[in-house]
């Protein structure tokens, strides 16, 4: 799994957002992320998979394994679904 | 600055996020809406997102919601960019091309965020015996480069468009702008190359406050010009002024006679950004620049080219420029048509050749007539 090509994220404000700057003309891609989806995007791009995700929310935010694991495995659905991240 | 209507109070929501200040309430009566469209207008809604967020009285969800989709697509455009433009700076030292950064690249780093400065193009100047090579890398980079003429490309893809000059100012021995041109030119003599990548240029901070004020007296003059160029001065102010000699500068302006005009429009920067009294016309000025939008209109060009002319004595009306559209100057026709600058072609082989080529664009021609004879 790995962020799709082009698509960068950017801190604006209070807000993080995912933009795509490779399909220029598609100004519908605009996402926005809160901390966790942020967090989770952060562990995309450095490769781990669904289970270090997890681990690693966990960690960060004092939580059971199954309750991250359930996190993570909703939000990357949904970037999926949002075509921000694609399978190798 | 008083405000009198939705112009005034999106000034007064830009200079309030630019000076941190809590802006007023919108005024009873004023549409948010008109505000948002001028926003758009002159490049600056994303600014005025900024106040706006502060507000207690906040527009309509629906179009707080397209205000704040506006705002992101800047950091998007800004996003892309910079790619490109690090792309085609990449691609230009690869092929040994050096270039100077003007206008926006230049002046969006002097903002809190680049983002909130928008740009249209993307503004080098080249050496002119690198500009085919140059036409070529942007070719290769997917580029689509269209009207090439001796001193300047323009070349576009999807949402980004990308000009390269071969000077400040274009020399035109009688024209109009060529005061412009004496004022600065000789690009590359008057800036200095970066030390990590010495084919990049930049000027210093009084050539790039210079420059950036003859393009807006020039804008102003010919098509007129919007509150973001004003922006940019309060900026380079802040970030640049004990840098800039601005004696120097007042004695080239003299020298070309824009030193009042420059004056009349620095005055209106005090005005909005640092509470001082308008000493000129501020009706006149506001009506100029607020009806423009940022980049003016050709309707406004019409118009300030008439009152130009007769400023100067000279009998010119409405109808000249219908002449001018089937009887341009030569050197323009020269300039469109570089086929017939190759042949040396006298001014009637030049007329037929332009005729048969634009033969197409009669739509556009029917279009302008339209417009001029609307002043």
């Amino acid at each position: 799994m790995k962020i799709k090509k082009g698509y960068v994220k950017r801190k604006i404000d209070d807000v993080y957002l995912v933009i795509t700057t490779t399909e220029a003309d598609r100004s519908d891609i605009m996402i926005e992320l809160n901390e966790t989806s942020s967090f989770i995007w952060d562990c995309v791009a450095k490769g781990y998979d669904v289970e270090k995700i997890a681990t690693n929310l966990s960690k960060e935010y004092d939580i059971t394994i199954e309750k991250a694991t359930e996190s993570a495995e909703k939000i990357i659905a949904n970037m999926k679904e949002n075509g921000i991240i694609e399978e190798d | 600055m008083t405000i009198c209507d939705e112009y005034d109070y999106l000034v007064h929501l830009v200079s309030s996020y630019v000076l941190g200040t809590q802006p007023q309430e919108i005024p009873e009566g004023f549409s948010f809406e008109k505000v948002f469209d001028f926003g758009q207008l002159h490049e600056v809604a994303n600014i005025a997102f900024q106040s706006v967020k502060k507000l207690k009285n906040k527009p309509s969800d629906e179009l707080l919601s397209k205000w704040k989709k506006y705002y992101y697509n800047s950091v998007r455009r800004d996003e892309i960019q910079l790619e490109s433009r690090n792309q085609i700076l990449k691609k230009f030292f690869d092929n040994n091309i050096r270039v100077l950064e003007v206008q926006g690249s230049v002046i969006k780093p002097i903002y809190p965020a680049t983002h909130l400065r928008m740009m249209s193009d993307i503004d080098f100047i080249i050496d002119k015996e690198n500009l085919i090579l140059a036409n070529e890398c942007l070719t290769q980079l997917g580029y689509d480069t269209y009207k090439p003429n001796e001193n300047e490309v323009n070349a576009s893809k999807s949402i980004i468009n990308v000009e390269l000059h071969t000077d400040f100012f274009e020399q035109e021995i009688i024209g109009k702008k060529q005061k412009y041109y004496d004022a600065m030119h000789g690009s590359f003599d008057l800036a200095k190359p970066n030390e990590k990548y010495p084919l990049i240029y930049r000027t210093d901070e009084t050539n790039l406050y210079m420059y950036s004020l003859l393009h807006l007296l020039k804008h102003y003059r010919y098509s007129g010009c919007g509150i973001r160029r004003f922006v940019d001065f309060y900026y380079l102010r802040e970030k640049f002024g004990d840098q800039i000699n601005f004696e120097y500068i007042n004695s080239v302006l003299e020298s070309v006679d824009l030193l009042n005009s420059a004056n009349e429009l620095m005055a209106l920067v005090d005005y909005w950004f640092y509470n001082k009294d308008y000493p000129y016309d501020l009706n006149k000025i506001l009506a100029k620049i607020y009806s423009a939008g940022n980049h003016g209109n050709e309707q406004q060009y019409y118009y300030n080219r008439i009152a130009f002319e007769r400023e100067h004595g000279r009998h010119y009306s409405k109808y000249n420029f219908v002449l001018e559209l089937f009887f341009p100057h030569k050197k323009d026709i020269y300039d469109a048509y570089p086929f017939c600058k190759k042949h040396n072609f006298p001014y009637v082989l030049c007329l037929i050749h332009r005729a048969i080529f634009s033969i197409g664009k009669i739509g556009n021609v029917f279009r302008k007539i339209k417009k001029i004879l609307s002043i």
